[in-house]
């Protein structure tokens, strides 16, 4: 390894130092009622609050939508985290010192990897807090999700939620940088001192290999799945009115991606009982008990006949099929079915016209 | 003795200043006579505006008067920003009402729920006001309170015994050592029972010293004992005149009766100058009385946040005879108000309210002659200093009934004239009058922010108005108070604001916002919180009973109590509600009242605890809720008690939440227990 390389590493190392010190973001709230501000800092160990009761202010405004507590003792990757960055700081010191460029290719594949799945895990938690929400909630807005941005800001009812990285996520994305440059620059640059050794082919094509692979897994958890439905701005695939209530929908993505919106599992099966199977890469229905949650059709569990009046009027709803049949019952009324039967009884004509029947006026 | 007018002088000056206040009178505004909106340039609307979000320049804390609390204004804007109740109750947020706050308002008289809040004087360090501490007098049942300027809240309140209409009351010395009380109505002391035509006999002054710079721990130093005259005003000495205190005085008569005209005989009172260094040494050799009585000192526990009561039982007295060099009077025209001690500590000025000229008098001048016994006589064995020797300058006609007198330490003093309504300048030195501005109408006091301070910061005046008549919308017989702030910092006075103000305020005080406005507390902390029956969390909760007595331990957040229902209280039990305000947020107070309750709602700040006292006398269903709109489920935050017949057997309980197990939660429950997706 080039002597500059060597020490870009070394510092670079260093500065992971600074998550120890300096927190690694920031997620501040803003509302009409919070001028001032209310926000939350992450650690490489734990939460806290920018002000002293921050967090448990936060939790307060939550439970009245219903999203479980943030509680730095639930999640284990705060106990995880430190060891991380120890281990990262001391390796990249080793590897710095010993100069091997074999070594290092292997190492920095492994560390960009850990920090991109740490982004991952962050995004995924905040996923959760926003879309596992306490159905016996005060504040119930179908289809709504309270995610924060993982970067950047965002509206969420009254608060403006600004997402950014502290002085320690600046520190570790300047590290991140600076050891995928080095990398792309030991993997790239023509460089007539360099032998390439049998090891250091190995390790090259062990790097790039994880490195596809671990891009490839990201990439296929963040896209291809069904995305949020907009209220009020999509509209329904089949019938073309407008989504407003997101705990009936559907969608339907497509075998080139594109993603079907629907408001009601009446028209994501009328859709789907006529539509080419070969198009279609996966359908989804929204959890009803969690709306905003989506479940793949052939594994959820459907009521028809229930209490509550879906959009298309056949009171069809979706639950997860985990949820006991007796309590979906009790609760919702109807009757349980699975989604061929669903699909069978939307191929049928009594039962499209029966759904037209009920359509409202002007359908 | 001193007293040596010629009856005829002194009759001749008595008709003079009669026929004066019936003029004066006589043309008193009456609307449209007069033009009331003289000198308002057009710029003042922008030097008063402060735009929507905005701070104002100064925390302006004006007396209440007669409705015994203080009120906190911003300049230049006159908004009303808060009311601190000290000596009266306020059943707005329950002070003197709950368990915690009733004790601050107990006296030896029994628990006194009104007073007349005259004077404030904030702290001060080296003459110049810190915006720690604000004290305040009770002149009814008299009293000195302490308000914290971290949480404008009241915290102490200690019983001036031996005296009676505590006027001359909070002045405060530079370095905060002693806030001063001293008796506008003479009286015997000890009290007895006399014939109040022994006036001369038995009727005594009484001047007080209490320490004033230990929070939580003021104490009647000592107490001078003095003619029975009737002391107004103060002013500490400050600089050179450090260690000493200057109390105006009237009724030098010693009248007992009619004193509108028999106290006003003497063409000159007095200001009695106290050394108050001197009495501190004087009561250190042993020269005073320590004298039986009884008097009570409340101050608020920082932790449990109630009040604590302390029963005095004696004080320390000094006869001035027994401490010689300790007060002398300087001969003063005439039943003068102010005592008002310049920026320098040179000049004391004297408003003699039935005065033709303004005495200003000279400390070093006042030293010398002390020195060289230029005394003209003696009152009760105290000197009564020269006249002329003593005078620094009297200031000539300056209008009508000066009162009061603050500086703007560019040179300049400012007088209030209650007769001829106005504002007068002049300068210290040459005593020429400069500059005069109207009030409207009869100003009584006046304040310059920092003005009675060795740093007075000369931008604004307000003139505290006695009369209001057509200043504003007019509201039936009774009118807001009305105040009126002044631009100072030009040759002339501009009129800038007018704004109504609460109660009657007799006097204010000032100070930048920046020095108090970021030591501002914004809750309390709970885990400070140290109130017996304190719940710090729901869990913290619940309910007992000792015989008749009930204690309810609730806590409050948004949006419900917890407990919200509670059953098992009887006929003719006392039920305690305890509510703890769990919050931990800025401006997240939340309320609590009870059909039926004999006293006020308790307004609970987050992190502290307020108890309410209440006798259900029916049996049947009591609705209580949060009464300060805290949250968009405000109208939630409620709840029940169950009131049963005496000897009922419904078992005492409190509880809140679900009552059953509800199927959303246990389909949410189940879900919960998926592996994700």
């Amino acid at each position: 390894m080039p002597r500059m390389a060597r020490w870009l590493v070394g510092l670079g190392a260093l500065a992971v130092l600074g998550v120890f010190v300096f927190p690694l973001w920031r997620v501040t709230l803003e509302a009409p009622q919070y001028p001032e501000g209310i926000g939350m800092l992450i650690h490489v160990d734990g939460v806290s609050g920018v002000e002293e009761h921050d967090l448990d202010n936060i939790n307060g405004l939550n439970h009245y939508i219903g999203m479980q507590r943030i509680e730095p003792e639930a999640i284990p990757e705060l106990r995880l985290m430190p060891w991380i960055a120890g281990l990262i700081v001391i390796s990249g010191l080793l590897v710095a010192w010993r100069g091997s460029r074999g070594l290092y290719v292997g190492w920095a594949t492994v560390v960009l990897a850990t920090l991109g799945a740490g982004v991952y895990d962050f995004w995924r938690w905040e996923y959760d807090y926003g879309h596992d929400l306490d159905p016996a909630a005060a504040i119930r807005i179908p289809g709504l999700s309270y995610q924060p941005p993982l970067f950047g800001s965002k509206q969420i009812l009254n608060f403006v939620a600004h997402s950014y990285p502290a002085a320690g996520g600046w520190l570790l994305i300047l590290a991140g940088t600076v050891f995928g440059l080095v990398l792309v620059y030991l993997l790239f640059a023509p460089s007539p001192q360099i032998v390439r050794t049998e090891s250091a082919r190995r390790a090259t094509l062990a790097s790039v290999a994880t490195l596809l692979i671990g891009t490839t897994m990201l990439a296929s958890c963040a896209g291809s799945g069904p995305r949020l439905l907009v209220l009020g701005s999509d509209e329904c695939a089949q019938c073309r009115m407008m989504i407003t209530d997101a705990r009936f929908g559907g969608e339907v993505i497509t075998r080139t991606g594109k993603v079907q919106v629907f408001d009601a599992v009446e028209c994501l099966a009328a859709y789907v009982a006529s539509a080419d199977p070969a198009l279609i890469r996966s359908v989804w229905v929204s959890n009803f008990a969690h709306p905003g949650e989506w479940i793949e059709a052939s594994t959820a569990r459907f009521i028809i006949g229930a209490s509550i009046g879906s959009p298309m009027g056949r009171s069809l709803l979706a639950l997860d099929a985990g949820v006991p049949a007796e309590a979906a019952q009790r609760r919702y009324g109807g009757r349980l079915i699975g989604w061929s039967e669903m699909l069978r009884a939307a191929r049928s004509p009594a039962a499209s016209g029966a759904a037209n029947a009920a359509t409202p006026a002007g359908y | 003795m001193s007293r040596m007018l010629t009856q005829g002088r002194a009759a001749l000056t008595a008709v003079a200043v009669a026929s004066a206040i019936v003029l004066a009178y006589a043309c008193a505004p009456t609307g449209a006579t007069r033009p009331n909106t003289a000198l308002v340039g057009g710029d003042a609307a922008q030097a008063v505006y402060v735009a929507p979000g905005k701070h104002d320049e100064f925390y302006a804390f004006l007396s209440g008067g007669f409705n015994g609390q203080v009120g906190v204004y911003g300049l230049p804007s006159g908004r009303l920003l808060k009311l601190i109740p000290v000596f009266s109750q306020h059943a707005e947020n329950g002070w003197g009402y709950n368990e915690e706050t009733k004790a601050m308002l107990e006296t030896s008289y029994g628990n006194v729920p009104w007073d007349d809040l005259h004077h404030t004087a904030l702290s001060q360090t080296d003459g110049v006001d810190d915006g720690r501490w604000l004290f305040v007098n009770a002149n009814n049942t008299p009293r000195i309170g302490r308000i914290d300027l971290t949480r404008m809240e009241t915290d102490e309140i200690i019983e001036i015994p031996n005296a009676a209409g505590n006027h001359a009351s909070p002045f405060i010395t530079q370095n905060s050592e002693y806030v001063v009380a001293a008796t506008r109505f003479s009286v015997p002391i000890p009290n007895r029972d006399v014939p109040i035509s022994e006036y001369k006999q038995h009727f005594r002054g009484s001047i007080s010293f209490v320490t004033a710079d230990k929070p939580g721990k003021m104490r009647i130093a000592f107490q001078l004992l003095v003619p029975g005259f009737n002391y107004d005003l103060a002013r500490a000495g400050k600089g050179p005149s450090n260690g000493w205190m200057f109390f105006t005085s009237y009724n030098s008569e010693q009248a007992n009766t009619l004193l509108e005209a028999n106290a006003s005989r003497n063409d000159k009172d007095f200001v009695a100058a106290v050394n108050w260094k001197k009495a501190e040494q004087c009561v250190a050799a042993g020269k005073g009385v320590t004298m039986p009585t009884e008097y009570l000192h409340n101050v608020m526990d920082e932790f449990t946040r109630s009040a604590r009561v302390i029963k005095e039982t004696s004080v320390v007295t000094l006869e001035t005879a027994a401490c010689p060099g300790v007060m002398y009077f300087l001969p003063t025209p005439k039943s003068p108000h102010g005592a008002d001690v310049d920026p320098t500590g040179e000049y004391i000025v004297a408003g003699g309210k039935l005065a033709a000229v303004i005495p200003v008098h000279s400390f070093s001048k006042m030293i010398a002659a002390i020195d060289k016994k230029d005394f003209e006589g003696e009152v009760e064995g105290i000197p009564v200093l020269r006249y002329s020797s003593v005078l620094a300058g009297e200031v000539k006609n300056p209008g009508l009934g000066p009162l009061h007198t603050e500086f703007d330490g560019k040179g300049n003093a400012y007088t209030s004239m209650f007769l001829s309504s106005e504002i007068v300048k002049w300068k210290l030195g040459t005593w020429e009058v400069v500059d005069r501005s109207p009030t409207f109408y009869s100003v009584g006091h006046l304040m310059i922010p920092g003005g009675g301070t060795a740093k007075p910061t000369g931008k604004y005046a307000i003139a505290m108005n006695k009369i209001t008549k057509d200043r504003y919308l007019p509201t039936g017989p009774e009118l807001a108070h009305s105040a009126q702030l002044y631009s100072i910092e030009g040759d002339k006075m501009k009129l800038l604001l007018d704004f109504p103000t609460l109660g009657e305020p007799h006097y204010a005080n000032a100070i930048e916002a920046s020095v108090i406005r970021d030591r501002q507390v914004r809750f309390f902390s709970l885990k400070d919180n140290r109130h017996p029956q304190v719940a710090r969390t729901e869990r913290e909760t619940g309910i007992s009973r000792t015989g008749k007595a009930v204690h309810v331990r609730m806590a409050s957040l948004r949006s419900h109590f917890s407990p919200d229902n509670i059953e098992g209280a009887q006929v003719g039990d006392t039920v305690y509600f305890h509510v703890t305000n769990i919050e931990q947020d800025w401006d997240m107070p939340h309320g609590f009242a009870i059909t039926g309750a004999n006293t006020s709602e308790i307004l609970i700040m987050p992190g502290e605890t307020r108890t309410m006292k209440w006798v259900p006398t029916r049996a049947g269903i009591y609705p209580f809720y949060c009464t300060d709109f805290c949250s968009a489920l405000h109208q939630e935050m409620q709840g029940y008690v169950r009131v049963s017949e005496a000897g009922s057997s419904v078992a005492l309980r409190a509880n809140s939440g679900r009552t059953g197990q509800n199927v959303d939660a246990a389909v949410a429950a189940a879900a919960a227990q998926l592996p994700k997706k």
